[in-house]
């Protein structure tokens, strides 16, 4: 995967938008609500046995008389996973959303992360494809989202979640016409139809019916939600795309 | 090519029906989509109208195409007619008389045959017809052998002409109502045509058919050979008297200095004693004299006990066998004479029999066995043991003729049934043996004859024959030729018939139905196969 040194450039700019606070385990450049040693204060409480004599705060004991710790915003690195769909669907659009997903790979190496460009480069359609359970951190899911068992698996993400549904422009405007018998390629489940102007206009509104379900049912999750056409160039989803929709600042 | 049923192409327009049908009906493109949850919710429903203007034309629709076409075509009963040349019947006939040794004529003939037989006559019925001795219809060519005697091609050519549109005769000689292919050899050839020996005397018969020239006649007898340069003309007669009372055999050998060798040397053996008394009642000096002439016979005037007894218009007297000699009545000259088969007709010519005119046998003496026949009236006849003859014994007709003592020498032979002194065998002429002769316990290797309980003998190759008797073992020598073997010349000419003349031809229909639907078959079955991959 080769990126021109002027969109690398444009990449180190880049940080992922956040809206929750997140936890993370290695100190790195993001703050978050973890109390910690680094300089950004947050507030002052109570002390309580055990907290550090450095963190009370002795001007104010001066003016109450009482001991108050200063609480800081620990500087942590933030935990990203990036999750490419490799289910045989992806077939058409697969080497959009390797290359996407090596973008936010590189764009998370800077905040921290360490996901090897390698293991996204050696990824291969066809191999089965499941989300695993998520206490926290950044997960960002690269998917056709044809299959509907994936809602549930994106319910279990506990964490901060953004979806990239990527079609490529042959599902969102067929070009194909006439008696078809049409076969699935996860499943191999067929069905005869004849495609005409008529079909393909009803499957235009079946599919932004089922876009615009996904979208609803992602805002309700609070999952960020960005639809993108694998046709569209890389470099533009990041750069417009990815910020328009909150998932990069 | 042709249809039987050309009306079944009407149904090519079904052809229509299939098109329009599988416009309709078209199979389904197989498409691989990334999902089909979408799809699933449309509704299926027909091709628009407007899709069947854009037909596809597929490999499946073409065998189904096919198929119908195939099948329409099977039934309209194509055919193709073909023609070639009419398988003519054609008879071979081969004609294998012992002249046509020479020159190596028979094997010629043979190989002329076999060029005809493998070329122009290949897709011909063809038959092959021989006399070996009798006429008999042969199965190959190579069967055809020659004989040492004269072959009668007349019954050969009524057999060969039963069933077949052309006889082609291998012969050299000019024939009518059959095609001829003449083979001609070497002429000029002399040979021995008659041959008597008595105790006194030996008479040869020579006939030649080349320019005068000299030729040496050599006789042998008991151990002495005599021989004597004579001038070979037209044809002559040549004797010699010598003591042969002691011998045996007399050979005569003709030194003509040709390369026909059949017919220059015969052989006369001794049988047994030739006495025999002959009783004749009547006036005339002449038959009394062929009578006396013939050796051994000794001539009785009157009647009395006789082994043959001549009388002249009255009943012979009691003998074994007789002669009654009827002076002619509506007397005739005759043009033409029946076949001359009997023994008692041997070596006659005749024309010198019709000279002084015959008459026809009156009816209660005709009615047995035809000897002499006439201008179709029967002119001498065997019956009882008795041989009526009608002819003029004038002195200047028939009787002054060299057949006249010929004659009686047969009828002497005939009457002692072989026991005359010598005996000259003929090939393809019949010989009576004494009656007693029972076998032939030895003969020339191959050699072709027949010995009847009867007693006659007929050899159609020339040789030494052992006949078995009572009185023992007697030696026959059978070597002298018909006359007109003689004549070896003969014409050369080609086949004097184009046998590939086209005569018509026969047409032959071939059908072609079971080929259009095997097509079908194969197209449904492809056109299936295809329908079922696309699935």
């Amino acid at each position: 995967m080769l990126f021109d040194e002027v969109f690398l450039r444009k990449l180190e700019a880049l940080r992922f938008a956040v809206r929750r606070s997140i936890a993370g385990r290695r100190e790195g450049e993001r703050q978050t609500k973890r109390r910690g040693g680094s300089s950004g204060f947050i507030s002052h409480r109570s002390y309580s046995q055990g907290d550090e004599f450095r963190s009370i705060d002795w001007n104010l004991y001066g003016r109450l008389g009482q001991l108050y710790v200063k609480e800081f915003a620990r500087e942590e690195a933030l935990p990203v996973r990036l999750f490419v769909d490799t289910s045989r669907s992806m077939a058409p659009k697969f080497d959009f959303a390797r290359l996407l997903g090596a973008v936010l790979a590189l764009v998370a190496n800077q905040e921290g992360n360490s996901i090897p460009l390698r293991a996204i480069e050696d990824l291969q359609v066809g191999t089965p494809f499941a989300l695993p359970t998520i206490g926290r951190g950044l997960a960002i899911v690269v998917s056709d989202l044809w299959d509907e068992s994936l809602r549930p698996s994106l319910s279990r993400l506990h964490c901060e979640t953004a979806v990239i549904h990527v079609l490529s422009p042959e599902e969102v405007e067929p070009s194909f016409e006439g008696k078809l018998r049409l076969v699935d390629s996860e499943s191999g489940e067929n069905c005869v139809r004849f495609v005409g102007d008529e079909e393909r206009a009803e499957y235009r509104k079946l599919l932004a019916a089922h876009v615009a379900d996904w979208k609803r049912w992602c805002f309700d999750r609070d999952v960020n939600y960005l639809r993108c056409s694998s046709g569209t160039p890389v470099e533009e989803v990041v750069q417009v795309y990815l910020r328009e929709a909150g998932v990069l600042d | 090519m042709s249809f039987e049923n050309p009306g079944a192409f009407w149904a090519l327009s079904s052809l229509a029906l299939l098109v329009i049908f599988s416009l309709w009906r078209q199979a389904a493109a197989r498409t691989v989509v990334p999902s089909v949850l979408l799809w699933k919710r449309i509704p299926e429903r027909n091709p628009p109208v407007r899709a069947l203007r854009r037909p596809k034309w597929r490999l499946e629709l073409l065998l189904q195409a096919l198929a119908i076409a195939a099948s329409i075509a099977a039934l309209a009963g194509p055919f193709v007619t073909t023609s070639r040349p009419k398988a003519r019947k054609i008879a071979l006939v081969f004609d294998t008389s012992a002249r046509m040794r020479e020159g190596g004529r028979i094997e010629r003939m043979k190989e002329e045959a076999r060029r005809l037989w493998n070329g122009a006559l290949a897709g011909d019925e063809k038959r092959i017809f021989a006399s070996i001795p009798a006429p008999q219809a042969l199965s190959s060519i190579d069967e055809v052998r020659g004989i040492d005697a004269h072959v009668d091609l007349e019954p050969l050519l009524a057999a060969a002409r039963q069933g077949a549109e052309h006889v082609i005769v291998f012969t050299d000689r000019p024939l009518g109502g059959a095609h001829t292919v003449l083979l001609g050899a070497a002429g000029g050839n002399a040979g021995i045509t008659e041959l008597a020996v008595t105790d006194e005397e030996v008479f040869v018969r020579l006939a030649h058919h080349g320019a005068t020239r000299k030729a040496v006649i050599r006789v042998a007898w008991a151990g002495r050979v005599v021989e004597e340069t004579i001038l070979l003309g037209a044809g002559r007669g040549w004797s010699r008297r010598e003591d042969f009372s002691r011998a045996d055999e007399v050979s005569v050998t003709l030194d003509g200095g040709d390369g026909f060798p059949l017919d220059d040397s015969v052989r006369a053996v001794r049988l047994g004693s030739a006495r025999m008394v002959a009783a004749f009642d009547g006036e005339m000096p002449l038959l009394v004299r062929a009578l006396g002439a013939v050796p051994g016979v000794v001539v009785r005037p009157g009647g009395g006990e006789a082994r043959l007894s001549v009388a002249v218009d009255r009943p012979p007297s009691k003998a074994p066998f007789s002669v009654w000699l009827h002076s002619p009545e509506g007397r005739f000259l005759p043009r033409a004479w029946g076949p001359m088969t009997h023994p008692l007709a041997a070596g006659l010519r005749p024309a010198e029999l019709g000279q002084g005119g015959v008459g026809e046998l009156p009816r209660e003496f005709k009615q047995g066995e035809p000897i002499l026949v006439a201008d179709g009236r029967t002119v001498a006849a065997l019956a009882g043991g008795v041989l009526h003859l009608s002819i003029d014994l004038a002195p200047r007709g028939w009787a002054s003729t060299p057949s006249f003592p010929i004659f009686w020498k047969n009828v002497v032979d005939f009457a002692s049934r072989g026991a005359s002194a010598f005996a000259v065998v003929r090939t393809g002429r019949p010989y009576d043996l004494p009656s007693r002769a029972s076998e032939i316990i030895r003969a020339p290797p191959g050699a072709l004859y027949s010995l009847s309980p009867e007693g006659r003998f007929l050899a159609y190759t020339q040789g030494e024959y052992v006949v078995r008797t009572p009185e023992g073992d007697r030696r026959v020598e059978a070597d002298l030729l018909d006359e007109e073997e003689s004549d070896t010349a003969g014409l050369t000419r080609v086949l004097d018939w184009d046998p590939q003349a086209p005569e018509g031809r026969e047409f032959a229909r071939r059908g072609l139905g079971g080929w259009a639907a095997a097509l079908a078959l194969l197209a449904v079955i492809l056109a299936w196969v295809l329908q079922r991959r696309s699935e």
